[in-house]
């Protein structure tokens, strides 16, 4: 038996049968987005300049719904016990889980505000920029929120966000400037956030394998 | 082929478990007993490798493994609890599940038969009832060809009937060589050896 090629099954399986991982994230995003220019301003040229900062901070807040909890199912079903048990890589199990919680979580949210930014006035010629820093941006933030899903195991969800918001801060910085700033500026936002994901990617991966394994202590 | 010697695990500074000691062979049953919180789940846990902070020596064939690592693929662990995904159906759980990398598919059918679990293979674990769940990991366990069983309160929420056939079933694996270590309250496994952990408090 292949294990990673099982265990993707098994993950995908189970988030495609699970509709609240992904309905939760798109309604909570589609609540937030529509209520920003109700409460701040009716004004196209003010909702413009704002923006990239709104889809920024309601994907940030709608994503961090599913992925602080990427581990606790396996961690109170038992699943985790049974995969030390059977030597398997946390590695893996972990980069997996990531992997498809963006897939089901993070994914239909990008594809989602690249047709809800015409109600916040977002200028079409920025729409690539912004996709583009969404699609990097998200799954580091997805890894920040594995890491603080491992860490508060076992524990209450306000652990998790207190651990992941400061996390993301440099990423809701990097992400929303990628989406302001003319062409000319993108690549070097762009360049940033891609830096910063190829760091996340080993570093909070071993971080997320302790961090399961502090429970277990 | 299992040996224990002077195994000891604290927690939260507290001994739960001191200077335990045991052999076990092929073909043999050890019986974890105890109460409640005297570290009969934590024994089974500390045999598979799941916990590791623990003191003694866990020989296997003569060599130091520290655990049953090396031999991950030989052993058959049932945890207190079942791994079941709530989401899925029992068929796709078993298609999905790691505890039947090393067992016989037609085995594993003739025993969801026997324990009446046929009928249930496209319903929700979310609607069983906590016997059938522990049914479903009894029959990939009594499938799976491993040479050891660590067996956490397997017989845990069983009707009789499934009993009496879980029980002829673990007798014949016991005659094909089968070990295995399991924790329970009540129930025993025909030519069990006891190990009373309260006798290893200090």
């Amino acid at each position: 038996m292949n294990f990673i090629k099982t265990f993707f099954s098994r993950e995908i399986l189970v988030y495609s049968k699970k509709s609240s991982n992904i309905i939760s994230p798109i309604v909570f995003f589609l609540i937030c987005i529509t209520f920003f220019p109700l409460a701040v301003s009716n004004d196209p040229s003010q909702l413009s300049r704002f923006a990239p900062g709104i889809i920024w901070i309601c994907i940030l807040l709608s994503g961090m719904l599913s992925v602080q909890t990427i581990f606790k199912e396996d961690f109170d079903d038992g699943s985790l016990d049974l995969f030390y048990a059977k030597d398997f890589s946390i590695l893996q199990i972990v980069l997996i889980k990531i992997i498809v919680n963006w897939l089901f979580s993070a994914l239909p949210l990008i594809i989602l505000s690249s047709s809800m930014v015409f109600l916040l006035y977002f200028p079409i010629s920025n729409l690539l920029n912004l996709l583009s820093s969404l699609l990097i941006g998200t799954i580091i933030i997805s890894f920040f929120g594995a890491l603080a899903g491992a860490l508060s195991l076992g524990k209450n969800s306000i652990l998790a966000s207190a651990i992941m918001l400061p996390l993301s801060l440099p990423v809701l910085i990097l992400g929303s400037s990628a989406s302001t700033y003319s062409s000319e500026n993108i690549g070097f936002f762009l360049l940033l956030l891609l830096s910063l994901l190829f760091l996340t990617i080993p570093i909070i991966s071993l971080a997320c394998m302790g961090a399961i394994r502090l429970h277990y202590e | 082929m299992l040996t224990i010697q002077g195994l000891s695990y604290a927690y939260s500074d507290r001994f739960l478990f001191k200077n335990l000691s045991f052999h076990l062979n092929p073909g043999e049953v050890v019986k974890i007993s105890g109460a409640n919180g005297s570290g009969k789940t934590t024994l089974i846990k500390i045999l598979t490798g799941i916990l590791k902070n623990y003191e003694g020596k866990i020989l296997l064939d003569e060599s130091n493994n520290e655990s049953l690592k090396n031999l991950s693929n030989e052993i058959f662990y049932m945890g207190h609890k079942n791994a079941l995904k709530e989401n899925l159906t029992v068929q796709e759980n078993l298609q999905h599940d790691f505890r039947l990398i090393n067992s016989d598919k037609k085995k594993l059918e003739s025993y969801l038969e026997k324990l009446n679990l046929k009928e249930f293979l496209l319903t929700k674990i979310s609607e069983l009832s906590e016997g059938q769940k522990r049914k479903i990991i009894l029959a990939c366990c009594l499938a799976s060809n491993s040479s050891i069983y660590l067996l956490d309160e397997p017989f845990i929420n069983l009707d009789t009937e499934s009993q009496e056939i879980i029980m002829e079933a673990i007798d014949s694996k016991i005659l094909n060589g089968a070990s295995i270590i399991f924790t329970s309250h009540d129930q025993n496994i025909k030519n069990s050896v006891e190990l009373n952990l309260n006798d290893y408090k200090s």
